[in-house]
């Protein structure tokens, strides 16, 4: 009870006002997760176009982790570098296959929702070969 | 079996000519700018069709696409397709790819694709809300709140490029305690098929200023006929969101033995009645984790579902149980350590229980992405499990019950075998809400198998008429499937399907909407069920 009377304080005082921050916990607290996903809405300066408009679409699955399905289908599939942002190889032809038609567990992205011109430089961000 | 070559050219709806479709699009073209409308061109279409096909590809092929920018370019879209009679099908992201995507149930409708329309209109920090366009995604809102350090969790579900609004509005479901997401919206904005704009509960005043924090309004609650509907084109949601708890994790408990199942539902039920169990746990088989991990070839290289033997290896090697429970705690640290007693002592019950917290197991992608999604983290982990097999497509069956221990024993041994006679395994589990227990058949194929696809299409129907033998209705489904689903709710001759008809052609006469969603048909279609 008085863990729930704490809590209901805490609730209280928040009304009207920017919330307190959590309190130290024995427990795991609410973490900011560990996504290599870089906000559309304020891109790092120092990054290309290519570069946010990479975080925005590909990065959500392509970032470094077990958690981003596309890096673990590519390390499952024995790709010495799963990790496409460090890619150098690919040709720009197979990349705009692969996005516009998809590729194995990958689904296509439509050309309305990622337009030519954001295509072209996410593959010029990953070094695309003409 | 392979596919035979997709035609190269779109085709038109049933009763619209060409000449009347491209007058059309040409005004449309007025509306929206040239490069706001795709057609002619199937190769651009070919991410708007269904993607994970069980019909054949091309099936549900729309014949064009337009992107509008904002509700006046709605009214005049809309104005336009009613002259023509031209299908509309809206989509908000187009991303659920398990039932359907992007695709219209009627081929050859004109997609109505509302993902610039990704306008963050209002978030209330004190109040819990926030109010928002159809192309707001759960990873776009959920920066939006970590940028300017606004202490409100969302509830996405598994894959976070999804629309909020799409999610909510077909059903879909979160992972934290506030994961009902239709159940969670308050107010709504509608543009109707004649053009009108509505708002919804408090809305309906003009200058209200609870339109997001009442639902109800005066008079009849509308809200609820623009859900998995096709009376109308919702432009604006307000969802509530959850403050972020003073302390939070999230925990799996695994059971040995297959049978555990049933005692495993009846503990669970008062758990969650009382909200002991605080969000939307989910009761996985040991198939959950396996198809997060690797792909199957490297569990069994094998035909067919897995033998006994296998899945015990599995087990084994993966150091989880044959059923794992998943859930999540919120609140003040005593709080939680006074439920988790509560917790331990229920499950503790089963022989052989065991008990983790998601940092005791770093290596389970499950319990990661589970830990992720009850505190409303949006990620899109789940897409793993199309490593699972080659060239994977996943079809979700997924009928809603009781929550007790005979219900989920009846369904899991009606997925499980019927799983096995398409030669699949079991993949799924069930989802505890806050009172049904949603089962969910998750039946990942080749999507490749031109043979198999067949077997899902003859065996879909199959289970959806026997869930309904034994009290089971579906909460979702897929385009291909959406007729088959809504005759299953049959209560005095098809009611509800006929009221459904009745509001249909009052709203929308001419037919333009989203024609067969949720197997509601206009008149003008409605004998050939296209």
């Amino acid at each position: 009870m008085r863990g729930l009377t704490a809590f209901l304080l805490a609730l209280v005082s928040a009304c009207g006002s920017r919330p307190p921050d959590p309190p130290a916990t024995a427990t795991a607290p609410p973490q900011t997760p560990q996504l290599a996903v870089a906000a559309p809405q304020s891109p790092q300066p120092a990054a290309s176009h290519g570069q946010q408009l990479f975080a925005q679409h590909c990065a959500i699955c392509h970032a470094s982790g077990k958690l981003y399905p596309g890096y673990a289908a590519l390390l499952q599939a024995g790709r010495q570098e799963p990790d496409l942002s460090r890619r150098q190889d690919l040709p720009a032809a197979y990349i705009r296959l692969v996005v516009r038609q998809g590729l194995g567990p990958m689904l296509p992205f439509n050309s309305l929702q990622l337009p030519d011109g954001e295509l072209e430089q996410i593959v010029e961000y990953l070094g695309g070969k003409p | 079996m392979t596919d035979a070559p997709r035609s190269t050219k779109p085709e038109l709806p049933d009763g619209i000519s060409a000449q009347t479709m491209a007058t059309a699009l040409r005004a449309m073209r007025d509306v929206v700018g040239d490069s706001w409308v795709l057609a002619d061109d199937t190769a651009r279409l070919t991410p708007y069709d269904d993607v994970m096909p069980i019909e054949d590809p091309g099936r549900f092929l729309p014949y064009a696409v337009v992107a509008p920018d904002g509700v006046e370019q709605i009214r005049r879209i809309v104005a336009i397709a009613n002259g023509a009679r031209i299908p509309l099908w809206t989509i908000s992201m187009g991303r659920n790819f398990g039932y359907g995507g992007a695709a219209p149930r009627l081929k050859g409708s004109v997609v109505l694709d509302l993902h610039r329309m990704n306008r963050i209109l209002e978030v209330n920090e004190d109040s819990a809300y926030c109010v928002v366009e159809p192309g707001v995604t759960y990873f776009q809102l959920y920066e939006y709140l970590q940028q300017h350090k606004i202490k409100l969790w969302i509830s996405p579900p598994e894959p976070g490029w999804a629309s909020v609004m799409g999610n909510a509005l077909d059903h879909g479901v979160g992972y934290t305690p506030m994961g009902d997401n239709f159940g969670f919206s308050c107010g709504m904005e509608v543009v109707l098929a004649d053009g009108d704009v509505v708002r919804t509960g408090m809305g309906a005043m003009q200058g209200s200023k609870t339109w997001s924090l009442m639902k109800y309004g005066f008079g009849p609650v509308m809200d609820g006929i623009f859900s998995q509907s096709n009376f109308g084109i919702v432009t604006k949601l307000g969802m509530w969101l959850m403050p972020q708890p003073p302390a939070y994790r999230s925990y799996m408990i695994s059971f040995p033995r297959e049978e555990d199942l049933h005692q495993i539902v009846e503990i669970m039920r008062p758990l969650k009645v009382n909200q002991i169990f605080q969000n939307a746990g989910m009761i996985s088989p040991w198939s959950y984790e396996a198809i997060l991990t690797r792909p199957r070839s490297g569990f069994w290289q094998g035909q067919g579902p897995l033998p006994p033997a296998e899945i015990r290896r599995l087990i084994d090697t993966l150091k989880i149980g044959y059923w794992n429970v998943y859930g999540a705690q919120y609140g003040t640290p005593a709080m939680l350590e006074e439920q988790w007693g509560i917790i331990r002592n229920a499950f503790g019950q089963v022989n052989g229980a065991k008990f983790c917290f998601a940092e005791d197991r770093p290596e389970l992608v499950g319990l990661q992405l589970r830990n992720l999604l009850g505190k409303g983290v949006p990620n899109m982990g789940t897409f793993a499990a199309l490593n699972w097999v080659p060239n994977a497509g996943h079809l979700g069956f997924s009928p809603v019950s009781p929550t007790t221990g005979d219900d989920a024993t009846r369904i899991y041994q009606l997925f499980k075998t019927e799983a096995a006679a398409v030669g699949l395994d079991f993949t799924g589990g069930f989802v505890v809400g806050w009172r049904e227990l949603h089962g969910i058949l998750l039946l990942i194929y080749d999507k490749t198998d031109a043979g198999l696809r067949r077997r899902l299409r003859e065996l879909f129907p199959h289970l959806v008429r026997k869930a309904a033998q034994m009290g089971y209705g579906e909460y979702r489904t897929h385009i291909a499937f959406m007729d088959e689903v809504a005759d299953s709710f049959d209560f005095n001759s098809h009611a509800m399907l006929r009221l459904s008809s009745r509001i249909k052609d009052a709203l929308d006469p001419n037919g333009i909407l989203s024609p067969g969603k949720s197997g509601i048909w206009p008149q003008n279609r409605r004998a050939g069920r296209a």
